[in-house]
């Protein structure tokens, strides 16, 4: 039996098309020295990009969250053309993980560029966390420090913001 | 107070030292000055939020290699063939 999710696709397919994918929630800056970052329990959605040494946010999200910025820029060429940008720091909420991190992130124009996630979590933060992918099934799984959390594509298959 | 671009010119200034001694450590740079060492990048980030508030501050892996853009953002399509 194949495990298939509420909208009816089979869940490899979902897991293929969409990848792994997972809900987080991103803490606005602290306010202060002492203050910590707060969150507003707003949902947002995760690609866990392999590929990608460095994670990413989208660039329109850490101005509106007002993400300090901790380093230099960078200048890429993205398909719209040549862009700068800067990593910011970033506290995440895994909620799917009961896990929160701190994370660098480079921020890059996801949304402009129609991506369906607005954060890529690369492997600076995959670093020290074990990840599994099922594709014959299709769900996937990411240890943090504690038990392991195992996902279907299903609920990653949506984009929140939009 | 130094402003970021000050605590990155700092860090070059001390990245030889920095490389000698804390090679693939994380360092929190504020005011142009050195005020942590740390084994990974969330003591580093708990240390410049507790104390420095959103800063500014540099965070910076010791000799780590140039940021790069994800792969996932290089190859974007703009126009896909039907």
């Amino acid at each position: 039996m194949r495990p298939i999710d509420p909208h009816g696709d089979e869940l490899p397919i979902v897991l293929e098309r969409y990848g792994p994918t997972a809900r987080l929630d991103i803490a606005n800056d602290p306010q202060g020295v002492g203050q910590s970052f707060q969150f507003h329990q707003r949902e947002y959605t995760a690609l866990i990009d392999t590929g990608a040494r460095m994670s990413s946010i989208d660039v329109g999200i850490a101005e509106r969250l007002n993400l300090p910025i901790i380093g230099p820029p960078i200048d890429g060429i993205a398909a719209s053309g040549p862009f700068r940008s800067d990593p910011v720091l970033a506290l995440i909420h895994l909620p799917d993980f009961e896990t929160t991190v701190y994370g660098r992130f480079l921020t890059l124009p996801l949304v402009e560029h129609d991506l369906p996630v607005q954060v890529l979590i690369g492997r600076d933060i995959l670093r020290r966390r074990k990840l599994s992918y099922d594709g014959i099934v299709g769900i996937w799984a990411m240890e943090f420090d504690l038990p392991t959390f195992t996902i279907g594509a299903t609920q990653s298959s949506t984009n929140p913001s939009s | 107070m130094a402003t970021l671009e000050d605590n990155v010119a700092a860090y070059a200034a001390m990245r030889e030292d920095l490389e000698s001694q804390h090679m693939d450590q994380w360092v929190v740079i504020h005011d142009e000055k050195l005020v942590g060492v740390f084994a990974d990048f969330q003591k580093a980030a708990d240390h410049a939020v507790a104390n420095h508030g959103s800063g500014p501050y540099h965070i910076k892996q010791v000799g780590e290699p140039p940021l790069q853009i994800a792969p996932s953002m290089k190859f974007v399509l703009t126009h896909a063939a039907d």
